[in-house]
């Protein structure tokens, strides 16, 4: 597997060579570092898409007169997803979590498209104790929605699935949507290893970055896609996280007051 | 007052249904189809030449903006309205002539709102022949020779003839004389150019309009568009956006 881990170290912001710095400098530039990486990854995980907002909103503003039943169920689904979205009271969550949360997400936007949007899961059941950041895979199929199956001309599916390998566990999230030209996906892998002003890849970024600060470089992800075929995008997590990274990370959450 | 025909692009079905819901409620306006992509949408509307098109801005196949373009480029299209949940277009400073747009969710007013604009642009482009009832006025004087310009308190009266641009710049609207005095205006450029002969008049830019009286030489400018060079006191320079570019052979034979 070493070129599948190349692969996923390739967005790692390493450049080579570090400057020379005295210790006491080094410790003053990594405290900061650290705040600076607790801040943003707050940051990070209140991202919430205005698009997904406003237009579920109007559905059910449209579904009020013709069906209010139903806008009553959106209305739940909708407030049950931004509870846990708006406020997670854990930044590491079990996959079977994370999958509640996306299968509350799909039934809001099946509302909006109907059977153009058709969810598959293909997990091994050994691997719903798994940890990872909260989200990851959400903001993934959000992504496959939004840029992939939304804009393509009939129905289309998108695919979760995972599995085991060596001391890693893959989460693979693959849409057959419109896709992306090379151009296109260029410039996402830029915009996920870098954070790009113009917020392409954004979603990207947010998860590796999260991935990356909790679990070391040699995690992140990695995105193919092909122009009027679709988008896969595969995250490596470690199976057993380092210990006092997860300490670090579960401290985080938690107990805020907000 | 003549039924206004309008077609509808969205691809969420409840949200294109909703929107012909509301506009079948209003006394003047014929919905003439609702369709889920932006191709069905120029499609459609090339076969059932609407007066309106309503249309989503994320959409599969084109886009409701690059529907808009197309559009724009053709005679006698629809006027167009998105219909957007999110400012995306503003976003981006598309350089496209919607006359309008509707956030989503939107309201009856908000749809009121765009067909009472929708008419009095149309009023004043073609006197159209009233089918039934009563008869609209014609409209009254259309293109103004004479246009009145604000120093201060005052307002100076300015013959169309000597002035050779109308422009926008922060927001404000001004217009350049020949002999160099810059006026600030009241309207919008949208408003000026609805009232100015389009025979001499060129909208040549989202931000510009020239009299085409003063163009005296034209060079290859940015991004495949012109610049215009106004002959007056001093020259100017004006920007031809791409869009408008093909307009230009209206005015000068290549």
């Amino acid at each position: 597997m070493a070129a599948e881990k190349g692969d996923f170290r390739a967005a790692s912001q390493h450049n080579g060579k570090e400057p020379e710095v005295s210790p006491e400098q080094k410790a003053k530039w990594e405290e900061q570092q650290l705040l600076l990486l607790q801040t943003e990854y707050r940051m990070l995980r209140a991202q919430v898409n205005p698009h997904f907002f406003f237009n579920t909103l109007s559905t059910i503003q449209a579904l009020i007169p013709s069906d209010p039943d139903k806008a009553v169920t959106l209305i739940k689904n909708l407030a049950s997803f931004f509870r846990k979205t708006l406020n997670p009271d854990q930044e590491i969550v079990t996959l079977k979590e994370e999958l509640e949360t996306v299968r509350n997400y799909i039934q809001i936007e099946k509302v909006r498209f109907g059977d153009r949007i058709n969810l598959v899961e293909a997990l091994p059941a050994e691997l719903l104790a798994c940890k990872m950041p909260v989200f990851s895979l959400q903001i993934l199929v959000e992504n496959a929605i939004h840029h992939g199956l939304s804009l393509k001309k009939g129905n289309g599916r998108i695919r979760v699935s995972g599995w085991i390998e060596g001391d890693s566990w893959y989460l693979n999230v693959e849409d057959d949507g419109v896709g992306m030209s090379e151009t296109r996906l260029e410039e996402v892998r830029q915009g996920e290893a870098v954070r790009s002003a113009r917020g392409t890849g954004i979603g990207l970024f947010n998860v590796r970055r999260r991935v990356q600060t909790l679990y070391g470089d040699e995690y992140g992800l990695k995105i193919q896609s092909e122009w009027h075929k679709g988008t896969s995008v595969t995250v490596r997590f470690p199976l057993i996280p380092r210990k006092c990274r997860e300490e670090r990370g579960g401290e985080r959450g938690g107990h805020e007051e907000t | 007052m003549k039924r206004l025909r309008a077609l509808i692009a969205d691809d969420e079905e409840i949200m294109g249904e909703a929107l012909a819901q509301l506009l079948r409620q209003m006394p003047d306006i014929e919905v003439s189809g609702v369709c889920h992509d932006g191709d069905e949408a120029l499609d459609l509307i090339g076969k059932t030449k609407p007066d309106i098109a309503f249309l989503d801005i994320r959409m599969p196949g084109l886009t409701g903006i690059e529907v808009a373009e197309i559009l724009k480029r053709k005679e006698d299209s629809p006027a167009v309205v998105f219909v957007t949940a999110y400012d995306e277009f503003a976003l981006k400073g598309y350089e496209v002539d919607a006359l309008d747009y509707i956030l989503k969710p939107f309201e009856r007013a908000d749809i009121e709102r765009v067909l009472r604009k929708i008419r009095k642009h149309r009023l004043r482009r073609l006197p159209d022949v009233p089918e039934t009832g009563f008869e609209a006025a014609p409209p009254l004087n259309a293109h103004p020779e004479k246009f009145c310009a604000y120093d201060g308190e005052t307002m100076i009266i300015l013959d169309s003839q000597t002035i050779r641009l109308f422009y926008a710049e922060g927001g404000e609207v001004f217009l350049l004389t020949e002999s160099g005095e810059r006026f600030m205006l009241k309207q919008t450029l949208q408003e000026i150019e609805q009232k100015l002969d389009d025979r001499r008049f060129f909208r040549c830019h989202r931000n510009y309009i020239v009299n085409m009286d003063f163009v005296k030489k034209i060079t290859p400018g940015f991004n495949r568009g012109y610049l215009l060079t106004l002959q007056g006191e001093k020259s100017v320079e004006v920007p031809v956006s791409r869009a408008h570019t093909k307009a230009l052979e209206q005015y000068i034979y290549f």
